[in-house]
């Protein structure tokens, strides 16, 4: 984007271009001039993200490291887009590199959870409004792995958000959710989709279960509407798995739905 | 830095009143002035910009009753002037500064990027959290004309959307440093 007048006179202030009287010139129209304000907190922004994406010179670098940046207001900012860049980075660059596994919805092929995470802002009205009858099943498959260094430290990479329903509840079972990993998966974490009748203040435990044996996972987040278990991708090679939860109620009672899926 | 004592009450309602006769709007006032004092000295490298921010509310505070009989201006520029004075002061007695920030590693991202979705959630609707995913998509050349078709899409200039998108990170980045420092307990 180009810059106006403006816009690059915050960046240069924010950069420790500007000497001391210019500096408290802006100063001092920030402290009155809610327009600028909102062009210096969005300029933050920007150079935050340039910062990440190792856009800046090693001068500016430096500065920008040494002052905006060790301030906490810096570090909040820092770790949005590291959170953000974290989703974004994940998407499979090259399109086509990845095919979206059958029947799933995707919009692009090698769909990650960043394209994920947009389907499911999008579609929550639908699925909040449709859940007394079905149960969905919101599978989160993250892939990891290292690569190419670089200053933001990018060392993940995402599959895609799957739906599918749970079978186990009197509810009609709509087969197991089909999820497609690429080779270099470190860990496949799922987002299973509670029993309305969960209640909060619940606890939560989870197996494996590979038609043999089972094995314990870990659930490491939970909310009121889902548990996210996150699964070892060695221990699940392409086969039939299901994702047998155990939810303890606070009033003593036990429910233990499952969740199917099948690794391609 | 020499620590002033926190304003008597008579003194904190006399500087609200000096901000306006409103009180709702005297009190929006106050904190607008504290958000960009904080936010100036964090430009500046100040990691302790909340604390000086307050030391300056007491600064001015004690001297409330001078200020009500001769300062003619804008408040706002009479508290921007004490609280650079309370910086310099500061950088004489500098410890040192924290790190710089290190790249998160593998499972600090992975906990931002669950903090990021659950703040989301929890603050936006679910056509801002769309907004604010989408806005980071891509990268170079393909993020820009992303952020253009967005724009474009709202019917309002780039610039404005670089704004909206601004607000609605403001609003979610402490809940995301919330959930974090839960985590980390």
């Amino acid at each position: 984007m180009a810059l106006n007048n403006h816009q690059a006179r915050l960046r240069e202030y924010l950069l420790g271009k500007l000497g001391e009287a210019e500096q408290e010139k802006i100063e001092e129209r920030l402290m009155v001039e809610d327009g600028l304000f909102d062009e210096f907190e969005a300029s933050k922004d920007d150079l935050v993200e340039e910062y990440c994406a190792d856009e800046l010179d090693t001068t500016e670098r430096q500065f920008f490291e040494e002052h905006f940046l060790r301030s906490v207001e810096g570090q909040q900012r820092y770790k949005f887009v590291q959170a953000m860049s974290c989703l974004q980075q994940l998407q499979p660059a090259p399109i086509g590199a990845a095919p979206p596994a059958p029947g799933l919805p995707v919009k692009n092929p090698g769909p990650s959870l960043f394209q994920g995470l947009k389907d499911l802002f999008a579609n929550q009205r639908w699925a909040v409004a449709t859940a007394t009858s079905l149960v969905l099943l919101v599978v989160v498959a993250i892939i990891y792995k290292q690569i190419s260094p670089r200053p933001a430290g990018q060392t993940f990479a995402f599959a895609n958000i799957l739906k599918s329903y749970s079978q186990n509840r009197g509810t009609e079972d709509a087969g197991p959710t089909r999820i497609k990993l690429p080779p270099n998966i470190a860990f496949l974490k799922l987002r299973l989709q509670l029993p309305k009748s969960a209640t909060s203040g619940a606890r939560y435990t989870a197996l494996l279960d590979d038609q043999v044996n089972t094995k314990p996972v870990k659930v490491v987040e939970t909310d009121s509407q889902s548990a996210t278990v996150i699964i070892p991708a060695d221990l699940v090679p392409n086969h039939l798995y299901a994702v047998k939860l155990a939810i303890v109620n606070p009033d003593g009672s036990e429910q233990e739905p499952s969740y199917r899926f099948m690794v391609e | 830095m020499s620590k002033r004592r926190p304003p008597s009450q008579e003194a904190f309602e006399k500087l609200l009143a000096w901000l306006d006769p409103d009180c709702d709007k005297a009190a929006a006032k106050y904190e607008r002035i504290h958000t960009r004092i904080v936010n100036i000295l964090s430009a500046r490298g100040c990691w302790m910009a909340e604390d000086l921010a307050d030391e300056t509310f007491n600064v001015v505070a004690s001297q409330i009753d001078r200020l009500v009989e001769t300062y003619d201006g804008d408040p706002a520029l009479y508290f921007y002037g004490v609280s650079r004075r309370i910086h310099q002061e500061w950088l004489k007695t500098l410890r040192p500064p924290p790190p710089s920030p290190s790249p998160p590693d593998s499972l600090d991202k992975e906990r931002l990027a669950l903090c990021l979705d659950k703040c989301l959630k929890r603050l936006a609707t679910p056509e801002e959290a769309q907004m604010v995913v989408r806005y980071h998509e891509g990268e170079g050349q393909e993020r820009i004309d992303n952020r253009r078709k967005m724009a474009d899409e709202l019917g309002i200039t780039l610039n404005a959307l670089r704004i909206r998108i601004c607000h609605l990170q403001a609003r979610i980045r402490p809940c995301i440093e919330q959930c974090v420092d839960e985590g980390d307990r």
